[in-house]
């Protein structure tokens, strides 16, 4: 379960985008289970195509249909924590500054860059 | 206009002092030169991974202590995803569900509000602004936008981030500002950061709405994105209030939107309208560990607790006899205590100390990073004052020539002749010479009116151009013509 | 001589004496690659000048003094390319050591040459490399090509074709196990956390762990002491001691085991040769004075659902970084930085990656968090919690490690799901972080290699490998080749 949402108080206008997205898609998956591919292909920055759609929207629906079984798993002797109490915890780093790279490895693998900082087409805010 | 209230809450951004980024051993240093503090982990590269900075948490429970926030025993790191080019692994790890702090306020004082303000009757003196959460995350890199692209350094990437978001409850761009400044001086208190809003460590995003006064439900808000002053916030603010005050009053609609604050118009101006979809998918991030805070990181926290401005006002008043207006004043800023506190070490002359420093310097020079003047040199001139060798003139003008040009406060009263005649054995010949110049006066004087000896006064202080000490003078001259 | 045949012990013992040097060694692995590489491609890129030039100033007294091992291609070694089977990394030079390597170098390790995998560690069958698939050194009697398994199948080819002396894998859900059974050699998943994950490319961060590919379980023992243990720079690695795995390989008696049969496992679906083969290992077991107990892992069937959502949910948060930005492919067509992003994604990642990214954005997306991703945690918790009870009443777990022998080049690419099932044997040791491995047992009738896994409780690697040193030590299946692979 998931506490709070962050932003509980603002000026209350946060159904944004993305609710009506999710509200879509679970209208879509009450409908039963279409996905609408291209939607999650944008939320993943993946370019697909309406033929790559077609296949993947089919194999993607068969795989979720396959993981729908965990709705038949009783987990009610679930502690319903979201952090596992059988983690450990505070495996922390001292506030000691160790090497970085080096100005030239750091920028290397980089497929664009200029006076030493990484290229690439204009950023629109 | 007066029939509608701006309801504002913000996010503030502080970027933590700490000595290394918040997952990587780089260094966490404004200035250096560009891709030069990166490393596998905070250029996100194939297989590095994170491992978290015990100071920065420290730091964000002690400032959850500082404003009276719940801390949270058990607490976690969430990734938060979206694609964005400053943003090296395109997931930033920040935290949703289990914030280190929530809850907690900031209580707004009157010298926190802008000067012009500060005796208005309806100001909302020690209103607690309440806080949604705290909550620790990794800071972007830093782009530079050209004409045809956008260029990127990652040493910022990567380093570590508080998160203040307050609730709906400022009604005013003054609230606002009062809110910041308390802030940033808690925040400035408690070595948590150094806070400088021009350097980008204090970074502040508003969303405002109006209604009209009297009614529960939220207008529509807008955001105003990145500002990087405080004034400016004000300013920013003022313009926005006022503009959809006009838009709602007038019968228009506001489109929620992103705007952002242009400081030659004076003008908030839009920025988006259409708003991404936003869906970040936050899940537990498995590359960390959760942290407890209640073993050992709260105690350390709160070892580090600092005298607070409320605490350091009440001890000024108690221990330095300062008044209230004063205390509050020298209080209300860290820097500002710190050298007043530097200035009358060894000193009894506290209170004309901080009149000098509330008067004299900061009526003149607000900011006080511009000072380079030696602190001891508040107490030389207080002293000089309060012995009589200069007059509370003359000590202004010592002030004001130290501020400009700086020196030696003893040199430049000796230089300049300005130290006081107070001498008996100087001034009785002049007083005598008085008297045997000005018969008429003395004779004036005797027969009862005891005002004319404004005029041989006068006589002693033209004879020492000013500098004969009044009080010795008035003594010496009732010496002499009552024998 | 045939040096590339030996296991990293006998080859240790002649280095030590002299008898021989880490260069003949070399020449006979290029000699045995320039024969059998062309066929199995076991490798993403191989480099026998690289390995000669690490020759010069290793220190032969070094645990691995002189070992060449194949490194699976996504864990990162300075200088070279870590490409992860995938054009999106195919030029991306790494700068930094994972941990593992960092540790293998000092224990004068030679690294080889780059495993081929799955692309991004996500198959079971090794043919989702965007460098052409890797052949099993195995083939069917009839001459079919066979898959070696996946995602290491290209550590698990280069070490049953002698290709390598042995090789590092990972393992997310069977990609170490599954590949050792269907290539016939031995293979260790540790527990999570008893190896560093720094350095090795994130498929499922919860999940994945660094293991070896060995020829022996001997050989395996000797690489797990050297990579193991607590790394400062991996907050999931545990700080528990490494024990002496290669010298207390034989310090156990098979009379004080109990050793768990869940008969979950044993069901429909099992081929009837690899039962067989597990059930004879099982005796032989019960027949050394081990003590059978059968258990019950109740929710063995929901492994499969929750890896899937697990497992693609954070793959995909962890690929999103591969954006064409700072490193890696960036498409030419892309003029937008929208296009940067998607265009570039869109050409550097292959089919599989894309089905399993898209799978994990869906499940995380608004809406579906609480039905997905956090319900399979919660199942995840009552699997650990399975074998947690286990291991109250036996010692460890005995189970074939894949449920049928390698199957052919090609037979399952095509069905997404019918492929995921495969790993319904391997992935609950993921799920629930125990150890587990994967050894060779009797093989099928049509001599094809059939894997025994034994899963032990949270950081028993030592007793694991101790059970499977001692049937090792009994059964000559290891010593088995593929035909034309004989000396």
């Amino acid at each position: 379960m998931r506490r709070k949402q962050i932003s509980a108080s603002f000026g209350r206008n946060d159904l944004k985008a993305c609710d009506l997205i999710s509200i879509r898609l679970n209208r879509q998956s009450v409908s039963k289970d279409s996905i609408h591919i291209q939607e999650v292909a944008k939320l993943a920055r993946i370019a697909i195509d309406s033929e790559e759609a077609e296949v993947l929207g089919p194999q993607l629906e068969k795989v979720v249909d396959y993981i729908k079984q965990l709705e038949k798993v009783d987990i009610s002797a679930v502690p319903d924590t979201p952090i596992d109490p059988a983690l450990p915890t505070n495996v922390l780093r001292d506030d000691l500054p160790k090497e970085s790279l080096s100005h030239e490895d750091a920028i290397h693998n980089a497929p664009k860059s200029n006076q030493g900082e990484i290229v690439m087409p204009k950023i629109v805010e | 206009m007066s029939t509608y209230e701006a309801v504002i809450g913000l996010e503030v951004h502080v970027q933590l002092k700490t000595k290394t980024k918040m997952f990587c051993g780089c260094r966490n240093r404004y200035g250096d030169p560009v891709n030069t503090n990166v490393c596998p982990v905070c250029l996100g590269f194939p297989g590095a991974l994170p491992v978290p900075n015990r100071e920065a948490i420290v730091k964000t429970l002690l400032t959850g202590h500082m404003l009276h926030c719940d801390l949270t025993p058990l607490s976690k790191f969430d990734r938060k995803n979206y694609f964005y080019p400053d943003m090296p692994k395109n997931y930033q790890i920040s935290q949703y569900d289990f914030p280190f702090c929530e809850n907690g306020y900031v209580s707004l004082g009157k010298y926190a509000f802008p000067k012009e303000v500060q005796n208005r009757d309806d100001l909302p003196i020690g209103k607690n602004v309440r806080l949604n959460r705290i909550h620790l995350e990794e800071d972007v890199a830093k782009s530079t936008h050209y004409e045809e692209h956008s260029q990127v350094d990652y040493n910022r990437a990567g380093t570590p981030l508080m998160e203040i978001v307050t609730e709906a409850d400022l009604r005013s761009a003054d609230e606002a500002y009062a809110f910041l400044k308390s802030l940033q001086q808690i925040l400035i208190y408690g070595a948590v950061s150094d806070a400088d809003m021009e350097k980008g460590q204090l970074r502040c995003d508003v969303n405002i709405s109006v209604r009209k006064q009297g009614t529960e439900a939220f207008g529509t808000k807008c955001e105003i994105k990145n500002m990087n002053s405080i004034s400016k916030v004000r300013r920013a603010l003022l313009y926005e209030i006022e503009r959809q005050v006009e838009t709602v009053s007038t019968g228009g609609t506001i489109i929620q939107e992103t705007r952002r604050w242009n400081d030659q118009l004076e003008q908030t101006t839009v920025m988006r309208t259409k708003e991404d979809a936003h869906d970040y998918r936050y899940f537990p991030c498995p590359d960390l560990l959760p942290v407890k805070t209640d073993d050992g990181l709260i105690e350390e926290a709160k070892q580090r607790v600092p005298e607070l401005p409320q605490q350091v006002k009440e001890r000024l008043e108690k221990e330095d006899q300062l008044s209230e207006y004063q205390a509050e004043v020298i209080a209300s800023d860290r820097r500002l205590s710190l050298y007043y506190q530097e200035a009358v070490k060894g000193s009894p002359y506290q209170s004309t100390v901080a009149n000098y420093l509330i008067n004299d310097f900061l009526a003149t020079e607000p900011d006080l990073s511009q000072i380079t003047l030696p602190a001891q040199h508040f107490a030389t001139v207080a002293e000089q004052a309060e012995s009589g060798k200069i007059n509370s003139k003359q000590a202004k003008q010592i002030l004001q020539e130290l501020f400009s040009d700086g020196g030696d406060p003893l040199k430049i009263i000796a230089e300049k002749g300005l130290s006081q005649m107070s001498g008996t054995e100087e001034l009785e010949p002049l007083c005598q010479a008085a008297i045997d110049s000005n018969p008429k006066s003395v004779e004036d004087y005797r027969s009862g009116k005891t005002a004319a000896i404004n005029a041989l006064k006068g006589f002693v202080m033209k004879q020492t151009k000013g500098k004969a000490n009044p009080q010795v003078v008035d003594e010496i001259l009732a010496k002499l013509l009552s024998s | 001589m045939s040096l590339h045949t030996e296991s990293i012990t006998s080859l240790r013992h002649q280095l030590s004496s002299k008898a021989i040097s880490p260069g003949d060694i070399l020449d006979d692995l290029e000699t045995q690659t320039k024969q059998h590489e062309p066929e199995i491609h076991a490798y993403r890129d191989l480099n026998f000048d690289f390995a000669r030039e690490q020759v010069q100033s290793v220190d032969l007294d070094a645990p691995l003094g002189g070992i060449p091992i194949a490194i699976k291609d996504n864990i990162n070694v300075t200088g070279q390319t870590t490409a992860c089977a995938s054009r999106m990394l195919e030029n991306f030079l790494s700068p930094y050591d994972a941990t593992v390597i960092k540790k293998l170098r000092e224990a004068g390790a030679i690294f080889l040459g780059r495993a081929n995998m799955d692309e991004f560690a996500m198959g079971s069958s090794c043919e989702f490399s965007a460098f052409g698939p890797t052949y099993n050194p195995w083939k069917k009697s009839d001459g079919t090509q066979l898959v070696p398994g996946g995602s290491s199948g290209g550590s698990a080819a280069a070490v049953a074709g002698d290709l390598a002396i042995a090789a590092l894998g990972s393992d997310t859900g069977g990609s170490i196990r599954q590949p050792a059974s269907f290539c016939g050699v031995t293979g260790l998943k540790p527990t999570y956390g008893r190896v560093s994950r720094y350095g090795l490319v994130a498929f499922a961060s919860s999940l994945d762990q660094i293991g070896p590919l060995t020829k022996t379980v001997e050989d395996a023992a000797l690489l797990l002491e050297v990579i193991a243990g607590e790394d400062p720079m991996e907050n999931t690695s545990r700080p528990i001691e490494v024990p002496p795995y290669s010298k207390t390989l034989s310090g156990l008696s098979i009379q004080d085991l109990t050793i768990g049969v869940p008969k979950e496992y044993f069901i429909d679906g099992l081929d009837s040769d690899v039962e067989k083969s597990i059930q004879s290992a099982i005796q032989w077991y019960e027949k050394n004075g081990a003590t059978l107990k059968e258990i019950s892992l109740p929710h063995t069937e929901s492994g499969t659902a929750v890896y899937y959502i697990i497992a693609t949910a954070e793959a995909s948060a962890n690929l999103a970084r591969f954006d064409g930005v700072r490193y890696g492919h960036r498409s030419s067509s892309a003029e937008k930085m929208i296009d940067v992003y998607s265009a570039s994604r869109e050409e550097g990642f292959g089919e599989e990656v894309k089905r399993r990214i898209l799978l994990g954005t869906y499940t995380l997306s608004s809406g579906y968090y609480d039905a997905y991703y956090n319900r399979a945690q919660k199942v995840k918790y009552l699997i650990r919690q399975d074998f947690e009870n286990a291991f109250k009443t036996c010692d460890l777990i005995i189970t074939p490690t894949a449920p049928y022998t390698a199957f052919p080049v090609g037979d399952k690419i095509d069905d997404p799901l019918l492929m995921y099932l495969n790993d319904v044997y391997t992935i609950a040791a993921n799920l629930s972080g125990v150890p587990a491995i994967s050894i060779p047992a009797q093989p099928s009738s049509e001599g094809l290699p059939i894997g025994l896994q034994l899963m032990g409780p949270h950081f028993a690697e030592e007793r694991l490998l101790q059970a499977a040193h001692a049937f090792q030590s009994a059964h000559d299946y290891h010593h088995l080749k593929p035909e034309g692979f004989n000396q």
